[in-house]
């Protein structure tokens, strides 16, 4: 029985407000087992953690562009003019104590943070659970992300050393590119011409003020719709499109729910103790006519760098107007990416017809194609990452620049073909093995609701063929996979899909 | 039974271990808080101390408390036909839906209040929208970050220097290259004969491409690179782009010297410095 202050507490709260069925319910609430579902939540203790420490540091920090000249502990920077913002970072590093301590645990958070938020995404994404009913949710995940790299990004340019101002003056350049409205979005957005004096307290607002309402708001969002649809999950014994199996939120789910909060603080302090991150001192203050070789931006914001740097220069006269090579690479690139991030349930709708709500789960193997998209621009993505830090690459493996910047390019194309094709044939090598005693169909009611939907691409059964008797592994490797029949059903596939979406239009 | 009490028995010994070890690291990271103020030790000692507690917390998790497997139904998120049909007959209480005239007319009344807040958003530019005239305009001397003027003479062959117009160091858009070059290594554009006396040349720092300063100078090849995203720029060819993602050349400065061999500006740049925008030929922020 609960001790005595707990029993008098709930009692008087079910007394002013009939809480004992929700908390019944609530505590009751199942979660099935598996690791990897436990990803998203390790991306919001991070953000706990990042909320918690941005407090801290927020008492510390002046948000202003007023010159100073330093005159602080840290000799090295004696007389130095800098900005004020920058000045009281280097006192949260230097004279506050444990300062130093919170700001890397802070940078260390942000970056884990959208690191585990791209695992999620990769999660769901390679095993369908953005499918009906969960576009909604996958909608608000990729404007997580889109929220998350923003703030980093609004982060890392607040402390006003030479990094933060060199990525602001490339975000000046990247905002002035927009066709028309560039200039205007530049003037507007930064105060004038770069730099201004408004610039340090405008990101300030952003940062600890407007972006992070937006995610605490879509997060409880993107909880509450996980709460009302349930979690998805694998296939396996007992498990069907109408129940759920795993465990329930008390105590067992909560406690390691708990557990992992506790390990991803821990990690964050181990990592901000003891190894470095940002030494804004060793970077000096920024001024407009300064740079540094090997500046590099935080890491999830290399991928937009490294399109910044393979970009052909490819600039535009139309008439009096002028689309700068920036545009490409700079807007047209990243604005691409978040834009078929968000269109992609739907486009894959579109591609399978299939309209059905699902709550198993897809093993990545079964839908070769989606995986080997996925494989093929997780690559691309990776190969603008190292584009981003070309140079530092070029200087350590003592290339030239010109010949790296070629071979990268090649390889921002090449190489996502290579791996999406290894993927998509160990998908199919891997589909015939059998998975254990799983996809049972329970109960009339599964199979009755739900029908299982138009496969992806050819199913199992009929990869199989009519020998499904046959080694599976072996048929996989012997028939190659470009069979006649194959061919021709997807390109059947492709046809009927644009005549029908041809036909709705007219 | 006796057994598994046995086993949770241990799994508890085991919990309570890590959440005393936990306590300790805890005190741990006080006690270096308040007396050496080390940070690698205070992050390593609460660092630990969390992944202890977790350590424990799964040990709990997994030994001492049930795991399922619970079965739980999915909802039925499709409401019936006839639920949705009284929603929609709600909607259209008091005859709401059928004032097409009024209801467009509260679009429209928001359509110009959303219109008239969002032109509000002009307080956040500055007044003056010309981004193309620099002080180098007024033929400004010449100066190091220090602020002490350049003569002919003070770079050898082959050196280059930052410049700035006096008095305006910190400006944006004025960082200049300024290159002695080797005598008749430069192919001056048409027009452009008289704006590099003496083999000095000027170009603006800005790179054309995102705007970072490019102060990487090559003597051998005369090249100007950007440390950013390493676009170069040959210097003896106006500054015209011979490598990286940059399309168009660094906007020159004209030079001219005074009697004593002070160098000036000679007039603006050849072109808007920097990164180009839509209004760019105009030289224009916003038309």
């Amino acid at each position: 029985m609960a001790a005595r202050p707990i029993r008098k507490l709930n009692a008087a709260m079910d007394e002013r407000l009939g809480s004992q069925h929700f908390l019944k319910t609530a505590l009751d609430h199942i979660f099935p087992d598996n690791w990897s579902f436990m990803l998203g939540e390790a991306a919001m203790y991070c953000f706990i953690i990042l909320v918690l420490t941005g407090v801290w540091l927020t008492f510390f920090f002046d948000p202003s562009d007023t010159t100073v000249v330093y005159q602080g502990s840290y000799l090295p920077l004696h007389g130095e003019s800098m900005n004020s913002a920058y000045q009281s970072v280097v006192h949260i590093s230097m004279d506050v104590r444990a300062g130093l301590l919170i700001r890397q645990v802070h940078h260390w958070a942000a970056d884990l943070f959208i690191a585990v938020i791209i695992c999620h995404q990769a999660r769901i994404f390679f095993t369908g659970a953005f499918r009906k009913p969960r576009e909604i949710n996958w909608l608000i995940g990729v404007t997580l992300l889109l929220l998350s790299i923003f703030n980093g990004f609004t982060g890392y340019s607040l402390p006003g050393d030479l990094m933060s101002g060199l990525g602001l003056r490339i975000g000046y350049s990247i905002a002035e590119s927009i066709p028309l409205l560039g200039g205007w979005t530049a003037y507007l957005f930064f105060g004038g011409q770069f730099p201004s004096n408004e610039l340090t307290h405008r990101l300030f607002v952003l940062h600890v003020f407007v972006v992070p309402l937006l995610i605490m708001g879509l997060l409880g969002l993107h909880l509450a719709l996980i709460w009302r649809q349930k979690h998805t999950q694998f296939p396996g014994t007992g498990r069907t499109e109408r129940k759920l199996v795993g465990s329930q939120l008390w105590p067992t789910y909560a406690f390691r729910s708990i557990a992992l909060m506790c390990a991803v603080t821990g990690l964050l302090f181990i990592l901000g103790g003891l190894v470095q991150i940002n030494p804004i001192w060793e970077y000096g203050p920024y001024h407009p006519y300064m740079a540094s070789s090997f500046a590099q931006p935080d890491w999830y914001t290399g991928w937009m760098e490294g399109s910044l740097r393979l970009f052909p220069p490819w600039r535009l006269h139309i008439g009096g107007w002028t689309v700068s090579e920036l545009f490409w690479s700079g807007v047209v690139i990243p604005g691409g990416t978040f834009l078929l991030m968000y269109a992609y349930p739907f486009l894959e709708r579109w591609w399978t017809g299939d309209h059905l709500s699902h709550n198993l789960l897809d093993r990545p193997r079964q839908r070769s194609g989606r995986t080997a998209l996925g494989v093929a621009v997780l690559t691309a993505y990776a190969v603008l990452t190292v584009a981003g830090g070309q140079d530092v690459f070029g200087y350590y493996l003592n290339l030239q620049q010109a010949p790296l910047t070629f071979g990268l390019r090649g390889a921002v194309i090449g190489l996502p073909v290579i791996t999406g094709w290894i993927a998509w044939r160990v998908c199919r090598d891997l589909r015939g093995v059998p998975v254990a005693p799983t996809e049972v169909p329970e109960g009339p009611a599964s199979s009755g609701a739900t029908p299982s939907p138009k496969p992806f691409l050819p199913d199992r059964a009929a990869w199989q063929g009519p020998h499904g008797k046959r080694e599976p592994a072996v048929a996989a490797a012997t028939n190659g996979g470009r069979t006649p029949a194959r061919t021709g059903d997807a390109l059947t596939r492709v046809a009927s899909r644009l005549g029908r979406t041809l036909g709705r239009g007219g | 039974m006796t057994e598994e009490s046995d086993k949770q028995r241990r799994a508890g010994t085991a919990v309570l271990v890590c959440l005393v070890g936990a306590a300790v690291l805890g005190c741990g990271m006080a006690v270096v808080y308040w007396t050496t103020g080390n940070i690698g030790l205070e992050g390593g000692l609460l660092g630990a101390c969390f992944l202890l507690l977790a350590v424990g917390l799964v040990l709990w998790a997994h030994h001492l408390l049930p795991e399922g497997p619970f079965v739980e139904e999915y909802p039925d998120l499709q409401s019936p036909a006839a639920e949705e049909a009284s929603v929609l007959a709600t909607l259209h209480r008091g005859g709401v839906g059928r004032r097409r005239v009024l209801l467009g007319s509260i679009g429209a009344v928001a359509v110009t209040i959303g219109a008239s807040l969002l032109s509000t958003i002009r307080s956040f530019g500055p007044s003056a929208n010309s981004l193309a005239h620099t002080p180098w305009r007024q033929k400004r001397v010449l100066v190091d970050s220090d602020g002490k003027p350049i003569k002919m003479g003070d770079l050898p062959v082959g050196a280059a220097l930052s410049v700035y117009p006096q008095g305006f160091i910190e400006a944006p858009m004025v960082a200049c290259m300024l290159i002695h070059l080797p005598p008749h290594a430069n192919h001056p554009l048409p027009g452009r004969r008289a704006w590099a006396p003496g083999d000095y040349i000027c170009y603006s720092k800005v790179c054309s491409h995102a705007g970072c300063p490019v102060n990487l100078y090559d003597r051998v090849s005369m090249d100007l690179e950007c440390p950013c995203h390493q676009s170069t720029f040959d210097v003896t060819r106006g500054a015209h782009p011979v490598f990286g993602p940059a399309a168009g050349s660094l906007a020159q400065l004209p030079l001219s010297v005074d009697p004593d061999g002070t160098l000036r500006s000679a007039g603006d740049f050849s072109e808007p410095p920097g990164p180009v925008f839509w209004h760019w030929s105009k030289g224009v922020a916003g038309g």
